[in-house]
Order: structure tokens, then C-alpha cells, then sequence
């Protein structure tokens, strides 16, 4: 494991559920870097709408925060793309 | 794109009234639209008769082959400015066009009332009316007042309205105009559009807004534009208008870009676009329109109530002003149809009085934000009783409101250039823009085309854009604001925007693209884009690219066996395309469906000391628990170490009692609420050992408080009976109780907790009260009065 995961891991934890689940109208932020990923968890402002990692660029946005998120990132100076319902 | 004439109404639909008019009117229309045989109609039949009538041509042909020469010109005014015309309009065409007479005048003379029968036998209007050829409302039958005749709004047989060419325009006889003009000032159409443009960004920017009766913005938001915008107004420059950033409101709502409903009301954000993105002279002839029936805000005066008082009246009443402008509207047009010199303003206006004389307008209101002054104003009093006196002092009250509402709203809206005449003593002279030709011209007059692809931007090295509005134009300026911030408040020809990483965010997340941004800088710039500032905009772009919200995704957590199709994030976990609850129930049994916009679940269970337990749950309720609690032997445990570890993640303690009060089968305890604010705050209490005086006589309690002997001594007052003792003073005090006679007990047993009630409120304390105290005190006296 990289000092990285290592960081990403004690910031925000991979998701591993109990069982299969269907999540609806969720919503993630997906970074480009890991390294960004970790420095947006690390960010008060910003880990505090972040519940957990999917995979090591993306991560699941507490349900109900997603508008407060978008505001947070704008907050911080970041300028996120925010697409709706767009998974691809 | 041809526009249609300024003044044109819709066609509504028509209510004929039958039902109000007589047999005999009802057969003298009949026998006209249906021939002599309706003569023996009775009533009921004209009236089906005439209800039948449509836009046949047979009809239509028929009718008009009927009427005179002039009643078809008459006629043909409906077509130019109707169907329907409003009576200042109709009043105004009829003359100009010769087609009624100057009615008698000398109601003394011998002859007046057989001139009078005269003049209204060969009254082309109300032949036309009788005949149900031209259409009104009942009421407006009597149209005439005392001292002028005007006619009322009237609309265009249905069955006529395509039969009938549109009369040809009129053109402005000026009985005076201006070799040059000095001083000229004028707008273009970009930076109107740049100042509606702002107005609407600040709209925007709040969201909704609170307004106020008639949907006009409150005081506060009306603040917050004019400080977010900041145009000039009539206090800095008379020629400016009165609440400049309001005239533009009023502008959207009249054009329909906000949303008015039950709630605040918003921008209509596709109209808004929709609306700036038309040709320059689309866009000022829309505005042209929402100002002509803009109730509350006037020329010459700004934002005005939308309930007047008659004893007081705080505005001009909005029907008046629309005859106003409608009748200043019919003139421009006439202008726009001369060849466009230079017209001496009060020269224009005393012509224009004479043209509308039958419907002139006239409303009691004199303190305009800009007077010019004029002569015959200057002299009204000067003038014997006659038409002249009546004119100079019309040209001191409502003259002014015409000369603001062309000097300042119409120059404000690009469709007028104002000037003054080069003469000794200057007087106000106007034109109109080539815009305003076009707008009051149409739809003969039609607009030339610009090339789309003028050169009037310069970027520089600096990030910024130096723009020259005059070249513009207004969608080519609000394309450009899209992506680049205005850096001066002021307007004028030249403006200067900035880059910024923000500002092209915006218009990437409204849907513009980085190559639309650089191709709109390359092809406007008068000069080579910098290298430079290339390099930043595709950098700026590339950042947004690395950092994206996904909303609204359904994520799928489980085996990947079941997913036709579907984006891997892990060997678990499945971004896929959006699906409905139901079709979800379906294609995933078995799985547990979460809504992330639905309610959480409700499974925890707590004591007042944060032992927690949880009855099933899934991975957002483990994932929120593991949050901020720690595991225990019987489920977990919250504590202030989980918590300090949650409020290091950013959470707040709102955040955290949110979770629980979502999650928690019951109310939150009260405790573990304090709990958890103190453990992500700083609140803090005291704790010591203090000497305490009880005193149950309320007469010596009342004097103990007063007591400015006892005041030194005393540390608070703990209601009802209670006084703390400075630890200092406490043998003074003992001394001085027993001087006056207290007998002192030196224990007490204090009541349980609950057992007291505290009238702290209505205890009329002379010393300062202890707010809380969190221990019994170890040591008491107790007194005796």
C-alpha cells in the first residue's frame, strides 16, 4: 500500500458494504489525481460533505449535502464541472 | 427580421355587444353585413345573423365595396396600428390624415349646434361604428368632452382584418428644424443590453428577492442593485434617469423574464437568453414596448408606488401615462418617417401638442427630475387667456414629462440622440439613432445589417478586454459577459472586462465551450489573442475538467453479473444510467434500494450518555456511525474523542445532531445534545465553593437588595431568597445581620432540584444576578428577619 492510499484510507475509507444496494440520486466528485482527492478530504470545508471513497478517484457525497458541496468546492476557489445525471 | 409597427396590438378576440343595442341599430348593422332582407329580421335574427358573419371573403368584399373612399382609409389605420387602436392613436391618425374635421369651437355662437350636427353627421367614426364595422366598448360610446373630441379604443371587425391593406406611414412635418446639433449624446444598443445584462446578473445572483405590491423589488434589493450595479442616476447627472437600475427591472418584468408566481419570483434564465441573443433592434424595439406600458416606473421621476393616494398623489396614474406615450410613440413614428434631422425639442413638443390637440394628454404632476426650462414655460404667465396661454402652460407640466422621457429614458435606451442647437442661447435638440429609426420606423424602415464579425475587442496580456461598445453589438456584448467581468461600474462607449478563472467557469457551466470562448476572442479582437492569455483560458478549462460533481447518479454497490451496462468504478461498485425507483425495484430484487433525496432510515437507538445501538441499517448509516462514534461491546459509543475526530473532518455540530436526529428512532437526549456542542465548542462553566445568604422575609430581602451598605459585600443575587456572600466579606456581613437583628442559622437544607421555581424576571434586582449555578452551595447561612 502507497503512502497515498495510505493517507486516502485514514481520510476517507473505501466504501465496503454488507450486501448489494442500489443507490438513487446519489452524488460523487470525481477528481482526475488520487493526490486530489486526498487534498479535497483533507480540506475541512470540503470533508465534511464527503462520506466515503468508491474507487481511488471518486468519492460518495453525503446524501442531502450535494447542493452544499457545490457551494463548499466554489467556496474553497475550485471550479468543479457539476453535471446532472450524467454517469458516463 | 422585420418588425412589426411599434404601436400594433395583438388581435383579441372581440365581443360584439349585441345584446346592448337596439332593434333599430341592430337592423341597420344587419341590413349592411347581410343585405336588405335583414329589414325584416326581428331582433333575435340580426343578432344571429351578425354573430354569424366570419372572415369570409364574400362578406369582407362586400362590405367594403359598401364603404366610402375615406371610411376605407379610415379603415385602413386599424390595419397599420390594430386591429384594436387605442383612442389617442385613432384620434391623432384621423386628423393628421384629414379624415375628421376640427370640431365647432364657439359654443356661444348662433350657429354652433347646427355646425355641431354638421360636423357629427360627417363624423366617419361613428358611421363606422353604427355599421359594427369598427368595434368598441359600450361605455365609450360618449367619447366627447366638453373642450375636445377624441375617440375611444376601438377594434377592427374580425371579418375585416385581412381584407383591408394597412394605411401607409405618416411622415413628421416639423415646424422647425436644427442646421447642427452641439454636445450630442447617444447609447448603443450594447450598452443597454450590457446594463439590462448587469441588472439581471445581480437578480440572478440573489436567486429570488422580496418584492413589493405591484412586483416591484423592496427597498432592500433595489439597494443591492444599485449597489451591485451602479449606473448613473438623476441625482449625479439630470439627464441620467431617476433609479436607473429600476428602469431596467421594470424592463424584464414587462418583457416577461422574471417569473412572478405565488412565490419570490426569478429570472426566467432561456427567456433572458433567448431575449439577448436577437438582433440590436429586436431587442430595443421589445424594450421600447416594455416602456410604453410600464406602470411603476415614470419618466422624469423613477420608482413609483403601486397604490396612489388621491389626496396626495405620489405618481402619474400609470392609464394616463400610457395615452402619453402611446401619442409620444405616434410622433417618433412620424419622425422616423422624415428625413432624421436635428428637431428643437420644445418646437417638436409644441407641434406635438397641436397634432393631439382632440387627445392630448394632461395630468397634474410637476416635479420631474430634469426641467428644461422652456420659452413659452418661462412666460406662461405673460399670455392672455387663448390656446397660446393653454400651450405654455402645458409645455411647464406635461411637456416636461415628454422632454424626460426623450432626453433621458429614449436616449437612455439607445433610440435617441440628444443635442443642443449651436445657437447663442443653446436649447435641447434631439434625433433619433439609427436604432430608434428602425424601432419607430418599422416596419417599412428595416434595420441594416451589421457583419457579424466586427472587430471591436482588444485583449491584452493583462487578462483584460478593452471593449468598444460603439462597434457592438448587443449580442456580441453579452456573449462577451458571459465569460468576462465587467471591471468599471460606469457605463460608456468603452469598457474594459476582465479574464478570470471564475468568470470562465460560469460560462463553461452555462454551457459555453472553451473553442466558442477563444473563437469569440479571435474573431472580435482587433488585435492577435496573447499567447499568454490562450494558455490560461485552456488551463483554467483544464481545471474544471479534473474536479466533477456527478448529481443525481445511480450507483450500484454489488456483483457486476447483473449490469448490462454501467461505468466500473471498482470491482463492486457500477455508475449507471438514470433508472426510476419501480424499475429499480424490478431489475434489482433482493438488493437494498437507497434514495439519496428520500428520508434516512430510522434504526438507532440512544441513551443520554451516547450508547448507541443499531437495528439493521446500511452502508450510509454505517458509514455515518463510523463517523462519529467509536466501536463498543454492545454497538457504539459516542464520545468525545469520535466526535473531535468528526469535527477534525470539517463536520459541525449541526451536522453531527443532524445525522442522529435523522437516524435515531427518537427525539435526540437533551444531554447528549449539550454533549455534543460542548465537545465540537468552547463553552465552558465555573465551578466553586461559594458562602450563600437565604433571606425568606420578603421585606428584608427587598431592603438587603436596596441596601447600599450591603451592596459591597454582595457577590449576586440568586432569586428568590438567595445572595451570594463575597468569601472576603463574609464576617462583615455577619456582623452587620446580627447589628440589625437577624438571627443567623448556620446550615441549611436546600430543596431538590426542581423544587424551586425562579422569578428571576420579575425580582427587581438592585445587584447583579448569578445566571446558573451548577453545584448546591457546600456552605449556607441562613437569616431570619
Amino acid at each position: 500500500m502507497t503512502a497515498l492510499n495510505k493517507i486516502l484510507n485514514s481520510l476517507l475509507p473505501l466504501l465496503e458494504p454488507d450486501g448489494p444496494e442500489l443507490h438513487l440520486n446519489a452524488a460523487v466528485l470525481e477528481v482526475a489525481e488520487p493526490a486530489q482527492l486526498a487534498e479535497l478530504a483533507a480540506d475541512p470545508r470540503i470533508g465534511r460533505y464527503l462520506l466515503t471513497r468508491l474507487s481511488d478517484t471518486i468519492a460518495l457525497v453525503d446524501p442531502g449535502h450535494a447542493r452544499e458541496m457545490e457551494s463548499a468546492l466554489l467556496d474553497a476557489g475550485h471550479t468543479p464541472k457539476v453535471l446532472t445525471g450524467d454517469w458516463e | 427580421m422585420k418588425l412589426s409597427h411599434i404601436l400594433q396590438s395583438p388581435l383579441r378576440v372581440v365581443n360584439l355587444e349585441l345584446d346592448v343595442l337596439g332593434s333599430d341599430a341592430l337592423k341597420r348593422a344587419a341590413r349592411f353585413w347581410v343585405g336588405k332582407e335583414a329589414g325584416t329580421y326581428n331582433k333575435e335574427k340580426c343578432i344571429a345573423a351578425l354573430t354569424r358573419i366570419t372572415g369570409g371573403n364574400d362578406a369582407a368584399c362586400r362590405v367594403l365595396a359598401a364603404l366610402s373612399e375615406k371610411e376605407r382609409q379610415t379603415l385602413a389605420i386599424f390595419t397599420r396600428y390594430g386591429p384594436t387602436v387605442p383612442g389617442g392613436v385613432l384620434t391623432a391618425e384621423m386628423y393628421a390624415r384629414g379624415l375628421a374635421q376640427m370640431p365647432p369651437k364657439h359654443k356661444f355662437s348662433e350657429r354652433y349646434y347646427q355646425s355641431y350636427h354638421e360636423w357629427q353627421k360627417n363624423d366617419l367614426i361613428r358611421e363606422l361604428r353604427e355599421k359594427l364595422v369598427l368595434i368598441g366598448n359600450s361605455n365609450d360610446m360618449y367619447y366627447s368632452r366638453s373642450y375636445n373630441h377624441g375617440y375611444p379604443q376601438l377594434t377592427l371587425h374580425p371579418a375585416l382584418v385581412k381584407a383591408v391593406a394597412p394605411a401607409a406611414p405618416l411622415s413628421w412635418s416639423a415646424s422647425r428644424v436644427c442646421a447642427e446639433a452641439v454636445g450630442t449624446g447617444r447609447r448603443s444598443s450594447a450598452e443597454v443590453a450590457l446594463d439590462l445584462w448587469r441588472v439581471a446578473a445581480v437578480l440572478r445572483s440573489t436567486g429570488t428577492w422580496p418584492t413589493v405590491k405591484g412586483d416591484s423589488p423592496s427597498k432592500a434589493t433595489r439597494a443591492r442593485m444599485r449597489k451591485e450595479v451602479g449606473l448613473r442616476d438623476a441625482e449625479k447627472d439630470p439627464l441620467s434617469p431617476p433609479d436607473p437600475e429600476s428602469l431596467y427591472y421594470e424592463l424584464l418584468h414587462s418583457m416577461g423574464l422574471i417569473k412572478f408566481g405565488n412565490q419570490l419570483p426569478w429570472i426566467r434564465e432561456e427567456a433572458l437568453e433567448r431575449q439577448l441573443q436577437q438582433p440590436p433592434a429586436a431587442q430595443a424595439w421589445h424594450w421600447a414596448r416594455a416602456w410604453l406600458y410600464m406602470p411603476l416606473w415614470q419618466d422624469g421621476i423613477g420608482v413609483v408606488p403601486e397604490r396612489d393616494s388621491p389626496s396626495n398623489p405620489v405618481r402619474i396614474e400609470p392609464s394616463e401615462l400610457y395615452h402619453a406615450r402611446e401619442l409620444l410613440v405616434w410622433a417618433l413614428c412620424g419622425v422616423a418617417h422624415s428625413s432624421n434631422r436635428w428637431l428643437d425639442l420644445e418646437i417638436f413638443l409644441r407641434d406635438l401638442r397641436r397634432a393631439t390637440q382632440e387627445t392630448s394628454f394632461d395630468f397634474y404632476w410637476s416635479s420631474f427630475a430634469w426641467d428644461p426650462e422652456f420659452e413659452m414655460a418661462r412666460k406662461k404667465e405673460e399670455y392672455p387667456a387663448g390656446e397660446d396661454r393653454m400651450l405654455a402652460f402645458w409645455l411647464d407640466c406635461e411637456a416636461v414629462w415628454a422632454a424626460n422621457a426623450i432626453m433621458v429614458t429614449l436616449v437612455t435606451l439607445g433610440l435617441v440622440e440628444r443635442g443642443q442647437t449651436n445657437d447663442k442661447k443653446p436649447r435641447p435638440c434631439f434625433r433619433l439613432t439609427e436604432l430608434g429609426c428602425v424601432v419607430f420606423g418599422a416596419p417599412e424602415v428595416e434595420a441594416a445589417l451589421k457583419p457579424e464579425d466586427a472587430r471591436f475587442l482588444t485583449v491584452q496580456p493583462n487578462l483584460e478586454v478593452v471593449a468598444y461598445l460603439e462597434s457592438a453589438d448587443a449580442r456580441q456584448i453579452c456573449t462577451l459577459s458571459r465569460f468576462a467581468s465587467g471591471t468599471t461600474r460606469a457605463s460608456g462607449p468603452v469598457q474594459t472586462f476582465a479574464l478570470r478563472r471564475e468568470s470562465l467557469y460560469r460560462a463553461l457551466e452555462s454551457g459555453m465551450t472553451l473553442d466558442e470562448v477563444r473563437g469569440f476572442l479571435i474573431k472580435h479582437g482587433k488585435t492577435e489573442l496573447p499567447a499568454n492569455v490562450e494558455r490560461m483560458l485552456s488551463e483554467w478549462a483544464g481545471r474544471r475538467e479534473s474536479l466533477a460533481l456527478r448529481m443525481k447518479v445511480v450507483l450500484a454497490l454489488g456483483p457486476a453479473e447483473t449490469r448490462t451496462r454501467g461505468r466500473a468504478l471498482n470491482s463492486n461498485v457500477f455508475l449507471l444510467p438514470s433508472i426510476a425507483m419501480k424499475t429499480a425495484a424490478k431489475e434489482f430484487a433482493g438488493w437494498t434500494i437507497l434514495d439519496h433525496e428520500g428520508k434516512p432510515e430510522r434504526t438507532w437507538t440512544t441513551n443520554e450518555l451516547g450508547s448507541l445501538t443499531t437495528n439493521g441499517g446500511h452502508s450510509i448509516s454505517q458509514l455515518r456511525l463510523a463517523r462519529i462514534a467509536d466501536r463498543a461491546a454492545a454497538g457504539w459509543q459516542i464520545t468525545r474523542q469520535s466526535v473531535g475526530r468528526a469535527r477534525t473532518s470539517g463536520m459541525t455540530a449541526d451536522q453531527i445532531l443532524g445525522w442522529l436526529g435523522g437516524h435515531l428512532t427518537a427525539e435526540v437526549p437533551a444531554l447528549l445534545e449539550v454533549a455534543v456542542r460542548n465537545w465540537t465548542g468552547r463553552q465552558s462553566i465555573k465551578l466553586s465553593q461559594v458562602q450563600l445568604l437565604r433571606i425568606m422575609q420578603p421585606q428584608a430581602k427587598e431592603a438587603l437588595l436596596h441596601s447600599a451598605t450591603f451592596r459591597p459585600f454582595l457577590g449576586g443575587h440568586i432569586p428568590p431568597d438567595w445572595f451570594v456572600v463575597r468569601d472576603e466579606h463574609l464576617s462583615e456581613v455577619r456582623g452587620l445581620l446580627e447589628r440589625l437583628g437577624f438571627t443567623i442559622g448556620d446550615s441549611l437544607d436546600p430543596p431538590p432540584l426542581g423544587g424551586l421555581e425562579n422569578p428571576a424576571k420579575d425580582s427587581p434586582a438592585a445587584v447583579d444576578r448569578t445566571n446558573s449555578i451548577a453545584k448546591c452551595p457546600a456552605r449556607t447561612i441562613m437569616a431570619a428577619g
